[in-house]
């Protein structure tokens, strides 16, 4: 027993519609999000993540929307990200629905916001984002949703946000995100060394075999976005298949075993 | 006959819309459903939640400049009342994540921040299996040791304490929930764990009927 390792379908919205891309670009739409939530809720998922790709010219109020139609349908946690900007932002996520609210770019420009919203709502809810790219000597942090090369190592920026406050890490593989080759796990390994609160290892999940090595390097949770959402896996099968190296998962205790 | 009511305080921080939408689902005919911060409307409450969100210092600062603790004292040794999460750990005395800042002291105690373990993350953010004790609460009678619950939180109350209902273990041993009578709080968020946590809501709607 003891905690579980937490298995977390990924959606990508803008304005008001699921899509995906690969390596961030070739968007293209894929359905309902509360549809789509709901048949995640059902089929047993630990959590649920929300990220909002709009891009910033385009209308950012759908997605107040859409974080509260998802809310009502599920009964997991909901985590939601992107583009959020300041504190007001972040407030008005969590007042729509969201029980964590990821930051990313605005942690880049300002890093005592993650220890203002610590303060205010908790280390629990503030989970920061890095999307990061391997570079000369490691792994560098992009922002702008993997635009924009910030030259900062992104190992050192994960310890950095879990010391100023931040109660979770989403680190996304842009190399490997979207290419279904499997998790960066020297990154996650690197990340997990260096950290002491959980984190979400993100980018790259394409096969049942990709999950439990990321857990094994030390993440906590595995995400997914495609494999999830093209039916090409189901949420139990993934449990079942980090129950089968060893791992505690919310299977019920009969069929884990 | 007029509509029951239950109502959920506004502490203006967090996350109130899967608790407002469970009870909405779990709602009967003649009972409605009330988000508010309204000393008076909590007052007249036929059962009362306290999501409480946020730090245990932010929680506290809301309900004073709301000028909801006497009221939610009052309820909580009065009426059918349902606390969450940081809304548990108001109930006691005061928290380490606050030390300046006073608890409503309806339970006796203190919540404090899980210690510092190899391997063991903080906060404490998933799904913990935990144990039942063995003079269970009604609410909690359908529970089975190793039942998962959905937890978030860095700080907690001893596994000790008086009136604890089910226990969790992380770096300490930890109360997973407390029960006493009419009044019932739980650490984990049974709005967000799914349908095990569900039917707890639903067990305390159910009796909270027949007070």
């Amino acid at each position: 027993m003891g905690l579980a390792v937490r298995v977390i379908p990924c959606l990508d919205v803008r304005s008001g519609r699921v899509v995906k891309g690969v390596n961030f670009e070739g968007i293209r739409d894929a359905g309902d999000p509360v549809e789509a939530a709901e048949r995640y809720d059902e089929t047993g998922a630990d959590e649920l993540c929300l990220l909002d790709i709009t891009a910033s010219h385009e209308n950012r109020a759908a997605i107040i929307e859409t974080v509260t139609a998802v809310a009502e349908q599920i009964w997991i946690p909901l985590t939601v990200g992107g583009g959020v900007g300041d504190e007001a932002a972040f407030e008005r996520l969590l007042r729509a629905g969201a029980d964590k609210v990821s930051i990313n770019s605005a942690a880049l420009r300002d890093r005592q916001l993650i220890a203002r919203l610590a303060k205010r709502y908790g280390s629990q809810c503030v989970v920061v984002a890095i999307d990061a790219k391997a570079a000369a000597g490691g792994w560098r942090a992009y922002s702008q949703g993997g635009r924009h090369d910030t030259g900062i190592d992104a190992i050192d920026w994960a310890r950095q946000a879990a010391e100023l406050g931040a109660g979770e890490i989403l680190l996304t593989s842009m190399d490997a995100d979207g290419t279904c080759n499997g998790y960066d796990l020297g990154m996650i390994a690197a990340v997990a060394q260096i950290i002491d609160v959980p984190l979400i290892a993100s980018g790259g999940a394409g096969q049942l075999d990709h999950f439990a090595p990321a857990i094994e390097a030390g993440a906590d949770a595995v995400l997914a976005a495609s494999v999830f959402h093209d039916r090409v896996l189901e949420i139990g099968q993934v449990k079942h298949s980090l129950a089968a190296a060893g791992l505690a998962t919310t299977l019920p205790a009969a069929e884990a075993a | 006959m007029p509509d029951r009511k239950l109502v959920v305080a506004d502490c203006g921080l967090g996350n109130i819309h899967s608790l407002l939408a469970a009870l909405r689902r779990l709602a009967a005919p003649d009972e409605r459903v009330e988000l508010t911060a309204n000393p008076r409307h909590i007052e007249r409450a036929d059962a009362v939640f306290l999501p409480g969100d946020g730090s245990f210092g932010a929680c506290v600062a809301e309900i004073d400049g709301r000028d909801l603790r006497s009221v939610l004292v009052d309820s909580a040794a009065s009426k059918p009342f349902f606390a969450i999460c940081v809304g548990m750990q108001v109930l006691f005395e005061a928290s380490q994540e606050a030390p300046q800042a006073r608890g409503l002291g309806v339970l006796d105690g203190q919540a404090s921040r899980f210690p510092a373990a190899a391997g063991i993350k903080v906060p404490l953010m998933g799904w913990l299996d935990v144990q039942t004790v063995a003079d269970r609460h009604p609410v909690f009678a359908s529970v089975s040791d190793g039942d998962r619950f959905y937890f978030l939180h860095s700080y907690f109350l001893p596994a000790t304490s008086r009136q604890v209902a089910l226990t969790g273990q992380h770096s300490s041993p930890f109360a997973a929930a407390v029960a006493a009578g009419r009044l019932v709080a739980t650490q984990f968020h049974p709005e967000k764990s799914h349908a095990a946590g569900l039917a707890l809501i639903e067990k305390f709607l159910e009796l909270a009927r027949t007070d």
